[in-house]
């Protein structure tokens, strides 16, 4: 048995505390002058910086981001009710952080790390909320995929690790969606996900971490939540705190993935953070530093090169429009600062058509470079082929007669729109897209009424996975299509289309 | 004459508030106004607020100190 000599623990313990030397403690301190909705102005504390945390009297904690020559302007990161006129206050001379590291993974915590879900957290390391984003040196090309596991999006936006790729729509377009899927796509494909949750209903949030943890995705993901009663500083603050426990993870080598969810309202927050902090107002009432805002954060997203470890970290960021308009402020800026968008369109999601990618508005900068070759190969008329079909199917829609192959457009069109259906968080493998996909260009679909395009998929993904699984599987792990892989599965399909099934 | 607010934990008596008033003023190079607070939260010692600064010789410093480097 082991034994436990707890007289040495009391001699440590008394060796310890008799090596302790106290100093009395000189430092700055100011009295908050006025307190509303979160901000604070506090007089004195002259010496304070940028960024710094503040201790109030009760032991609550705020963020300095005003610097004047009489006092600082603050940011208060619990309930105001706690903090009145005449507490005072003293700068802790350090920056707010915030526990990282696979301690985080299946958790869910608040802006500044204290956990939301009932269990205590202690974490090994400690990130700062803002830090630079990696230098121009220590980047590399994108080069890896990011699946998204979602058809419309890897053939024809296709994502890359590192890259940052702006999802944005009108409310109920299945945004979140998108975003969810990616990550439940992330299980087993060591990317670590950060879903960050901005200024969103509490109720949202608890079934969101219900389905991932219903999917088992919770084990790689971490999630950061700032609730639309949580204070403007809370939410200001979230996305930083998300990108600092992806970042770590980024700096360790790994691949990592994080989603705001969503911008539009984290600018919301800061500009009624910004007015309250009397900051002078620019366009729709933002402060004028909005666009740097977001540019900061999403610098943070890189594919870092060999000598850095070769980590990546992807962003996702959110943002919605009001009534499709995409040249709204925040919408613009974050467009300009991504490197692509997936524009989701309400009369598509209305139409049935989910997800509802728009893809004419739709693209991605990077992401083709880091396409695996089966999908390059088979996806390459893709766009083009949705683009006419939209652009003929507006004359069609006068009822007008149309001449042979204008029809075939049409009804391919149509065809390829209903293949692109997918339902909410189903994943298709890479396989899985590449065959529909080669047996859509072998135009075996078009003796398929629409109607029963998705059950024909079915159908015809069952056969092959039964018929060709070895082949799936070749293409699964190497990314590629080689010929006599191609042949084989254009055997089973035709074999599939000869059965009438 | 500077105002410096003395926040101090009881017992105390005259002779250390004498102690602290003339330990200020020399500090400070001014004389002072002291303002005295009693205040039990601080379990022992004081705490002055002076010119923006606080001087903090408190016990209740001292031992959240101490828990620090114990679990240090």
């Amino acid at each position: 048995m082991l034994e436990f000599d707890t007289s040495r623990i009391g001699s440590f313990l008394k060796d310890k505390i008799a090596k302790y030397e106290y100093e009395p403690k000189v430092y700055d301190y100011g009295k908050v002058e006025s307190c509303a909705d979160g901000v604070v102005h506090i007089s004195g504390l002259s010496r304070s910086r940028y960024g710094e945390l503040l201790e109030f009297e009760n032991s609550s904690f705020g963020i300095a981001l005003d610097l004047h020559l009489d006092g600082v302007g603050a940011v208060l990161l619990s309930r105001a009710n706690e903090v009145s006129a005449g507490t005072i206050v003293r700068g802790t001379g350090r920056v707010a952080d915030i526990g990282v590291g696979q301690r985080l993974l299946g958790r869910v915590v608040d802006s500044i790390g204290r956990p939301l879900d009932g269990k205590p957290l202690e974490p090994a390391e400690f990130r700062m909320l803002e830090s630079p984003a990696p230098t121009i040196m220590q980047r590399s090309p994108v080069t890896t995929p990011m699946a998204t596991g979602i058809l419309a999006i890897d053939s024809m936006i296709p994502i890359g690790r590192g890259q940052r790729e702006l999802i944005i729509g009108d409310r109920q377009t299945g945004k979140t969606s998108i975003a969810l899927t990616t990550m439940l796509n992330q299980k087993g494909k060591d990317v670590y996900c950060v879903y960050c949750s901005i200024g969103q209903k509490a109720s949202t949030i608890a079934k969101l971490v219900h389905i991932l943890t219903e999917e088992g995705a919770m084990a790689h993901t971490a999630v950061v939540v700032s609730t639309a009663s949580d204070s403007p500083a809370m939410q200001y603050l979230a996305p930083y705190a998300a990108s600092a426990i992806a970042e770590h993870f980024m700096y360790e080598g790994k691949d990592a993935l994080v989603i705001y969810d969503d911008l539009s309202k984290h600018a919301v927050a800061y500009r009624a953070m910004s007015l309250l902090l009397r900051r002078p107002s620019g366009r729709e009432a933002y402060p004028g530093d909005v666009f740097y805002l977001h540019s900061r954060l999403l610098e943070r997203a890189a594919k870092l090169n060999a000598d850095m470890g070769g980590g990546s970290l992807t962003a996702l960021p959110i943002v919605e429009t009001m009534a499709g308009d995409i040249s709204a402020y925040i919408p613009t800026n974050v467009i300009s600062i991504t490197d692509g968008q997936i524009y989701l369109e309400s009369e598509l999601f209305n139409a049935g058509i989910r997800p509802a990618v728009n893809v004419g508005l739709s693209v991605s900068r990077v992401g083709r470079a880091a396409q695996h070759n089966a999908m390059k190969k088979v996806s390459k008329n893709m766009r083009l082929d949705i683009a006419q079909y939209r652009e003929m199917a507006v004359f069609a829609q006068f009822g007008s007669d149309v001449d042979y192959s204008t029809k075939q457009m049409l009804m391919r069109g149509e065809r390829l729109i209903e293949l692109t259906k997918q339902s909410q968080n189903s994943i298709l493998s890479l396989a899985e897209q590449t065959v529909l996909l080669m047996a859509f260009s072998k135009g075996i679909f078009m003796n398929v009424n629409t109607r029963d395009i998705s059950e024909y998929k079915e159908k015809l993904l069952d056969y092959l996975k039964t018929n060709c699984t070895e082949a799936l599987s070749i293409i699964d792990t190497t990314g590629d299509l080689p010929d006599e892989i191609d042949s084989i599965i254009n055997r089973a399909i035709d074999d599939f289309a000869g059965d009438g099934s | 004459m500077r105002q410096v607010i003395l926040k101090i934990a009881p017992p105390y008596d005259d002779e250390i508030i004498n102690k602290i008033r003339t330990g200020f003023a020399a500090l400070l190079g001014h004389d002072i106004d002291l303002k005295i607070e009693e205040d039990r939260n601080l379990i022992g010692g004081f705490m002055a607020y002076a010119d923006g600064r606080v001087y903090d010789a408190s016990m209740k410093t001292g031992l959240m100190g101490m828990r620090q480097k114990l679990s240090d």
